[in-house]
């Protein structure tokens, strides 16, 4: 498991800082900047292949969009938080047993919100789906301090 | 200790080079339908929901490639190396990714334009946002577009793809070894 003691834990957390960071966009570093240069912006192109970035779907700072959507934001947060989280929570039974079946309830959560949204047969908002995504990242990083996870995928 | 030595390219490139193409072939699809579709005058289009799907395929490459090596060698593997495993699949992964996007424009020379105009003319048609701001976007989009049609702007996107892919799939490639790893009893230090 991923022990605070160990070197890969405080480089997990270094390179979450730094997704956090970027993440929140351009507007954490400057409160003066059009929209123009949050489009061009390094923060903006890092996340370009990998989120939307719809203007009506991110949260903002100093009302300057973040990087990335509240999907996203609420995963890459959660699971800064959820590292964070590991040194002091404490290893349980039930942490063992439940952590995999909390990650698959979170993927599987957020793929019913985005197809059902898709297909307009269900509504969201900013808020929800920051929610939504906080279900996916937090057990994920959980997972790596927990000694023993109960359920592991065979391989064959 | 003899898991450290295992070699792992072979998975890092199969896994690396299946998910570039994926993420290449949902992003040309994306782009192909929003050239060839009206402009919707809305800032969410149907295309948006591919990223979900995209950043699932692309930041888990990681975890895929750490399944790859335990069906090769089903051994434990220590958390390090799944974040290794994970990291060169990440930089395989955007390498491929780019060079089959090159690869495209000697296909489709005219993409990136098209794309680019068909973007434009989306964000034109947009009514729901101030026609100042709607105007600074486009002007954003046309610099972004122009940087990257050229050599050091394609090099510049691939190399921040590479550290960012590198980077996420190490984290991933960590949550593969607890995924998929045969159990290991030590705590790594």
């Amino acid at each position: 498991m991923l022990h605070w003691k160990s070197q890969w834990y405080w480089y997990a957390i270094l390179v979450s800082t730094g997704v956090v960071l970027a993440a929140l966009g351009p507007g954490l570093f400057s409160g003066n900047i059009g929209l123009s240069e949050w489009y061009t912006s390094w923060q903006k192109q890092l996340f370009s292949t990998v989120c939307h970035q719809e203007l009506q779907r991110v949260m903002s700072i100093h009302e300057i969009p973040m990087a990335v959507c509240s999907r996203c934001l609420g995963i890459y947060t959660s699971f800064w938080a959820g590292l964070l989280m590991i040194p002091v929570l404490p290893q349980h039974r039930l942490r063992s047993k439940l952590i995999v079946p909390l990650i698959i309830f979170g993927v599987l959560l957020n793929i019913f919100d985005v197809v059902a949204y898709a297909s307009g047969s269900w509504s969201n908002t900013l808020h929800s789906r920051l929610i939504a995504g906080i279900f996916m990242g937090l057990p994920a990083a959980v997972l790596l301090g927990t000694s023993q996870p109960q359920i592991r995928f065979k391989v064959t | 200790m003899e898991t450290q030595h295992n070699p792992f390219f072979n998975s890092a490139l199969i896994v690396g080079m299946i998910f570039a193409l994926l993420s290449t072939a949902v992003s040309l699809g994306v782009g192909y339908s929003m050239i060839n579709s009206e402009p919707t005058g809305s800032l969410f289009t149907p295309a948006s929901f591919s990223f979900f799907f995209v950043c699932l395929v692309v930041l888990f490459a990681g975890t895929f490639a750490v399944r790859h090596h335990v069906k090769e060698y089903n051994e434990a593997l220590p958390m390090g190396r799944g974040a290794v495993i994970g990291l060169v699949t990440g930089v395989v992964t955007a390498v491929f990714a780019s060079v089959f996007s090159l690869v495209w424009l000697l296909i489709d020379p005219a993409f990136n334009d098209n794309l680019m105009n068909a973007l434009i003319a989306n964000f034109e048609a947009i009514s729901e946002i101030p026609a100042a701001q709607r105007d600074e976007m486009i002007d954003g989009i046309y610099t972004q577009f122009q940087k990257q049609s050229t050599v050091a702007g394609q090099l510049s996107t691939a190399a921040l793809n590479s550290v960012f892919y590198g980077l996420i799939n190490a984290l991933t490639g960590m949550l593969g070894v607890k995924l998929f790893s045969p159990k290991q009893d030590s705590i790594e230090l």
